[in-house]
């Protein structure tokens, strides 16, 4: 029964409770401009409600993001451009250390001519001529009887003492070049410090009685004698005239000349750093390292007649002690093929005076004929692998012999050119070939005798590709001589040339390459980045310090291995396939899938905000307006 | 003692030096041979074969793998990098039709290829990963080609094992296909790259590309098989280019002279140039040898003697001497059916195929025409001449049985040609049916994992008797493995040669793809690669059956199925944005709606429902009234 009484209570409290809710909500929404105020303060549970909405969604976007996230390895950014910064300011080189050695016979110490203060003295204005490039020097003076050293000691790197003592001026003509290099290269030998970027410079004194025959068979050099560059890491001056006084100063100048030159530079006359960093982007090397030599013989019409060769010979007789020698520098691999119908790609004109087809300067770039001439690629080649192709073309009948017109009109005593990074084309004319009818496909066997001259040309070519003079550059006026390196086709003293540069170019290419995929990784933050990438540029920026740190010790080698690696490394970072794919993952894809969500449930969620918002700063007005004419 | 002790050192030095001289001579044995075989077919087309050889003697490894005279660069690499034992590639465009043309056996190297791309490879046994080794060499001929051999490089494609191409067991084998590869000019220029005069120079210049590429059927292999040191010497290699074209003669001159013979059964006449747009100038010159032959098919051969016959006995003087004149002489002279333009160098006879009679093959040497006088070897028809094609003794179909998008079932038909044989003394099947020898018949299928197989439905039938799995059936099956790896099935079963049919199924569900496994074109369906059939005759019965003379001819042939389309259930492919959408605008709703309810009072919601609210008001009232009487009762 009393359930039964309670109903009308019930009835009542909510009718009160729905007339006093009338009110208000009438007052609010109904009055802009009522006036009419309110007693208490305004509830907050509504404005609670909606930011407690609010609050979930704003704990809800870490999470989001967070599974939204892709998978990004940390990668040392702020390492990567300290170190391109640290190779900018300070450029990577492999250091030089020079070696002067004064070998004289006993008499001129006796006679005073060499001292311990003029060895400074040479040291000193070597220095100077040498100018901002930092060669360790280190002047010995070596007497049968007595051996004085000045400048840096760095253990037994340097050539000991003996040079006098072992016979030099007895056992060796001087004049024979040839032999005297196998001497000081034998000494060198023994004493196992021919290592890389250690340069020895023996100025052999001059004998008084040879003063007059000298000079006499030198007429150009009559002052300074003679200065020849050997086939490994020394050079020598004979007919230097010790005698007087103030010698010091030009023999330095001639010392550093010869150094900067040929030493450091490779044969070219020293230039501004800038050009040769020019050279040394030009290299035509893989990122790890590595080149394929191919050798292409092209018959232009087998029709005519048919060229075959003995390449296996000449690999064996003139490539492979190239191949040897380069080892450091980048490992070279060969192979060769005969490809037949491959006419070149521009038109030669007959020349009645030279009785020769002549291709014109002018028309050199256009060759090679892209479209016969299938120089495949290798896939022999591993990696990334760069191609340098060597092609011997033997012409047609209608246009033998083919040759090629220099600028000045001349024609082209090597009969062939190369393209820097492709390779090189040499045009080989069958001799008396405009007298010979053509025989129907008669066959022909290059041997590797005939081929020597091309060898030659193609020898040179490699030099040329890799930065070096082509053939070794005699400057007779200063009276600089070369021994030529009849087997090998590079010395040793250009294959430290193009370790040091080889090595710069891949410290700069690594470091450059880290920082555009720094780059690239924070422009792209969709991007996945694997372990690998991260673990490759962590490599690669170590490898890069070691070089640097190898190369302050000297360590040619492990400094050039490890720049190498270093950008191999970068490289194997950069092209990673998983970078490919994630480029293109479309923003619009995750537009597509958040949008139907997120839009129509933000959009009640922030209205009821503004609404909530507004109509509680609209009552708490009320009620302090209230409140404020109770006050009063 | 001394002097044996010379003797034995002057026959030691004497071997080295043979040896040395072998080795050098061995190492530049590089060989270029090309031809062509055309072949007049039944129905009036007409079949040219071009094979291009290029062999490489054994000899020292290394060297051969840098220096590279004619032999491809790019192959030899590919075959030394990827340890190919064997290794064939063909490009296939058009349908081989068995019933007008007959079968491919007659010439050598030649088998009939299933459209689209199709890959084996056999490697040689090395520790390398061998599914390494076909990714990059699927790869790498991608590459080569051109072609989207790639996608072969997914293991749920390639069966591990070559079916009756399989020799021994030698290394592991690798096969796939690609029935929906395209084949066209971009595959055809790379082929032609790796001969020694590509298109410039020899047979090989025939080959103008629209015309090849207009043809009913044309297939396009290369085929690379390295010495193993038993039948060639190690080292060696021979990679063997060939191309099979069927064309028509583009020569619409009025065909048959005389008129006796109605416009439709005309055979059109043709000559190198109608078919292929140019005549022969001339051999490649770095071919040892270039011929070109003109091959007239065993049952051309009866029925031209025949149809000669005739009209030498129907004539008044038929000597008894051109009765039996040898076929040879028929061709190379006049005879009263076709004119040659050309008489042939030489004639020789080649048992083929598994005709009874051997066909002729008229030879041209290449290398004695030049520009100026280029070769056209041509026929011009006077008479029209029915003759059936050179057909092996049965024909196989597949085909797909089934509808709607759960279930079907693969059959394999092998069918008698008996119907194709009028001629009695050509129709393959032997009169003496006792003892009449068994033939082996094997089908090789790779079926993809999507088509879900049921082995335990196969049903093998012979002439309507059903054969028993565990008595008459070889099977070999490497079941499928779902992304993984496909079905492959080799169904071998011994049939008498007389049998009429040969039926074989086996049932499959269509299994589902996840929505980034359909290609771009899902809706046109699944290709499954066609099937090949092997009949060779049976093992046992090999010496009884040269005996009849008429099997000896039964080498083993292969015939491939067509491919099979099979089509699955597609999805809406914008379902899954459709999805999306229509769960989140609900959920969305929801939200809304929560928030609201959440946020505006109830009361609100009271007032403005005025009639609800009276009927709720009432139901409570009406509750209470309950409650109470409960609450009463209980009292």
């Amino acid at each position: 029964m009393e359930e039964l009484t309670e109903v009308p209570e019930v009835d009542r409290s909510s009718e009160d409770a729905r007339g006093h809710g009338n009110g208000n909500i009438r007052k609010e929404e109904e009055g802009k401009g009522d006036e009419s105020s309110r007693r208490e303060p305004p509830g907050r549970k509504r404005l609670f409600i909606t930011f407690s909405v609010v609050l979930c969604f704003l704990l809800g976007v870490p999470f989001w993001w967070k599974s939204t996230e892709v998978y990004r390895a940390p990668l040392p950014f702020s390492a990567i451009e300290e170190h391109a910064r640290y190779l900018n300011s300070s450029a990577f080189a492999l250091p030089c250390h020079l070696h002067i050695i004064f070998a004289s016979a006993p008499s001129h110490t006796r006679g005073g001519f060499v001292t311990g203060s003029s060895l400074e003295k040479v040291a000193e204005s070597f220095r100077q001529h040498a100018g901002d490039v930092d060669f360790g020097v280190r002047v010995t003076l070596d007497a049968e009887d007595s051996c004085v050293s000045v400048g840096r000691e760095d253990g037994g790197e340097y050539w000991r003492c003996g040079l006098a003592k072992s016979g030099l001026h007895d056992v060796v003509d001087l004049h024979d070049d040839d032999r005297l290099d196998e001497f000081l290269w034998s000494f060198s030998k023994d004493q196992n410090s021919s290592t890389g970027g250690r340069y020895t410079v023996v100025v052999i004194g001059r004998e008084g009685s040879d003063v007059g025959s000298q000079s006499g068979m030198h007429q150009n050099a009559h002052v300074n004698g003679r200065t020849v560059v050997g086939k490994h890491r020394h050079a020598w001056m004979t007919g230097v005239d010790l005698s007087h006084p103030g010698f010091e100063d030009g023999i330095a100048s001639r010392i550093a000349d010869v150094a900067m030159t040929y030493f450091k530079n490779g044969g070219r006359a020293s230039k501004t750093g800038r050009d040769e960093e020019d050279q040394v982007a030009s290299m035509p090397l893989s990122a790890d390292g590595e080149a394929v030599l191919s050798f292409s013989l092209l018959n232009a019409n087998p029709e005519d007649w048919i060229f075959d060769w003995d390449i296996e010979e000449v690999e064996e007789r003139y490539l492979q002690p190239l191949i040897e020698v380069m080892e450091p520098v980048a490992r070279l691999s060969i192979e060769s093929q005969v490809l037949y119908y491959t006419p070149k790609a521009v038109s030669s004109h007959w020349d009645e005076a030279l009785k020769a087809h002549l291709v014109p300067f002018k028309q050199l770039p256009f060759f090679v004929n892209s479209n016969e001439w299938h120089l495949d690629t290798s896939s022999a080649a591993t990696g990334r692998s760069k191609l340098l192709n060597f092609a011997i073309y033997v012409p047609a009948a209608n246009e033998c012999p083919l040759h090629m017109q220099l600028s000045s009109g001349r024609i082209s005593p090597t009969n062939g050119f190369t393209s820097p990074g492709w390779g090189g084309v040499i045009v080989h004319n069958l001799p008396g070939c405009e007298n010979l009818l053509p025989n129907k496909s008669e066959n022909y066997r290059l041997t590797s005798k005939e081929l020597e001259p091309l060898v030659g040309v193609i020898v040179s070519q490699i030099r040329a590709l890799f930065g070096l003079p082509p053939t070794f550059v005699k400057n007779s006026k200063a009276g600089i001589y070369g021994v030529p390196a009849a087997v090998t086709g590079i010395a040793d003293w250009e294959v430290d040339v193009l370790l040091r540069r080889r090595a710069t170019m891949d410290i700069n290419a690594s470091a450059s390459t880290l920082l555009s995929l720094s780059r690239l990784v924070s422009s792209l933050p969709n991007m996945v980045i694997k372990d690998e990438i991260g673990e490759q540029v962590q490599s690669s920026l170590a490898q890069a310090k070691a070089a640097q740190s190898q190369s302050l010790v000297g360590a040619y080698h492990a400094a050039a291995e490890a720049a190498r690696k270093a950008r191999s490394q970068a490289e194997a970072a950069f092209f990673q396939p998983s970078i490919m794919s994630m480029l293109y993952f479309p923003a619009e894809h995750q537009l597509a899938i958040y949008t139907p969500f997120f839009v129509p449930v933000l959009l009640h969620v922030l209205v009821a905000l503004l609404k909530e918002g507004s109509r509680y700063k609209k009552e708490w007005q009320k009620y302090k307006r209230w409140h404020m004419r109770q006050a009063t | 003692m001394a002097d044996w002790g010379g003797w034995l050192f002057g026959f030691v030095l004497l071997c080295v030096l043979l040896g040395v001289v072998d080795g050098e001579s061995s190492l530049r044995s590089e060989d270029f041979v090309e031809s062509l075989v055309v072949r007049p077919l039944p129905d009036g087309k007409v079949l040219g074969h071009f094979e291009f050889v290029n062999e490489l003697g054994g000899g020292r490894e290394g060297a051969h793998g840098r220096h590279h005279k004619l032999f491809p660069k790019a192959i030899f690499q590919i075959v030394q990098k990827f340890r190919i034992q064997e290794m064939e590639l063909s490009f296939t465009q058009g349908r081989w039709d068995h019933r007008l043309w007959g079968g491919l056996e007659g010439l050598e190297s030649a088998d009939v290829k299933p459209g689209g791309v199709e890959l084996w490879a056999q490697f040689r046994p090395s520790n390398e990963d061998v599914d390494m080794l076909w990714r990059n060499l699927t790869h790498a001929l991608s590459g080569l080609f051109c072609a989207s051999i790639n996608f072969l490089e997914d293991p749920a494609m390639v069966s591990k094992w070559g079916g009756a191409r399989q020799n021994g067991d030698m290394g592991a084998v690798r096969h796939g296909a690609l029935p929906r590869e395209a084949v066209c000019t971009e595959n055809l220029t790379p082929w032609l790259k790796l001969l020694p005069c590509r298109d410039r120079a020899g047979l090989s210049t025939l080959l103008e590309r629209p015309r090849i590429h207009n043809s009913n059927y044309y297939s396009l292999r290369v085929h690379v098989k390295a010495g193993n040191g038993i039948d060639r010497p190690k080292g060696s290699l021979r990679l063997s280019q060939t191309l099979t074209v069927v064309l028509k003669s583009s020569d619409t001159s009025a065909a048959v002279r005389g008129g006796s013979v109605r416009n439709e059964n005309r055979r059109p006449n043709w000559s190198l140039s109608s078919l292929f747009g140019q005549s022969l100038a001339g051999s490649c010159p770095l071919a040892s040898s270039s011929h070109v032959y003109l091959e007239l098919e065993a049952n051309l051969v009866e029925e031209l003697k025949r149809a000669e016959n005739q009209m030498l006995s129907g004539s008044e003087d038929a000597h008894e001497d051109a009765l039996n004149a040898p076929a040879e002489d028929l061709v190379a002279n006049s005879n009263a059916i076709f004119d040659l333009n050309l008489a042939p160098k030489g004639v020789s006879k080649r048992v083929s195929g598994s005709a009874s009679g051997s066909s002729l093959f008229l030879n041209y040497d290449v290398q004695k025409w030049s520009g100026d006088h280029p070769l056209d070897v041509g026929m011009t028809w006077r008479a029209f001449l029915a003759w059936s094609p050179s057909q092996g003794p049965f024909r196989a179909t597949q085909f797909l049985t089934g509808r709607g998008n759960g279930r079907g079932a693969i059959v394999s038909l092998v069918n008698a040609n008996r119907d194709g044989c009028n001629g009695m003394r050509l129709c393959p099947v032997s009169e003496s049916d006792d003892g009449s020898p068994a033939i082996d018949v094997t089908t090789f299928q790779i079926v993809p994992w999507y088509v879900r197989l049921y082995m335990h439905t196969l049903k093998v039938v012979v002439d309507g008797e059903r054969v028993l799995l565990k008595k008459g059936v070889r099977l070999k099956l490497s079941p499928a493995e779902d992304r993984k790896s496909p079905a492959v099935l080799e169904i071998g079963v011994t049939i008498p040669r007389n049998t009429s049919m040969l039926f074989v199924s086996v049932e499959f569900d269509k299994g589902y793809l996840r929505i980034d496994e359909h290609p771009p074109d899902a809706n046109r369906g699944f290709d499954i690669p066609s099937a090949l059939f092997t009949f060779a005759s049976a093992a046992a019965g090999g010496n009884s059956v040269s005996k009849l003379g008429l099997d000896s001819s039964l080498r083993r042939v292969q015939i491939c199925s067509d491919n099979l389309l099979v089509l699955l259930a597609t999805p809406d492919f914008s379902m899954p944005y459709n999805v999306i959408t229509f769960t989140m605008t609900a959920l969305a709703l929801y939200f809304g709606s929560l928030l609201n309810s959440l946020r505006l009072r109830s009361v609100t919601e009271v007032r403005s429902q005025q009639p609800a609210s009276r009927i709720s008001t009432k139901l409570q009232k009406l509750l209470a009234r309950f409650r109470g009487r409960e609450k009463v009762k209980t009292q």
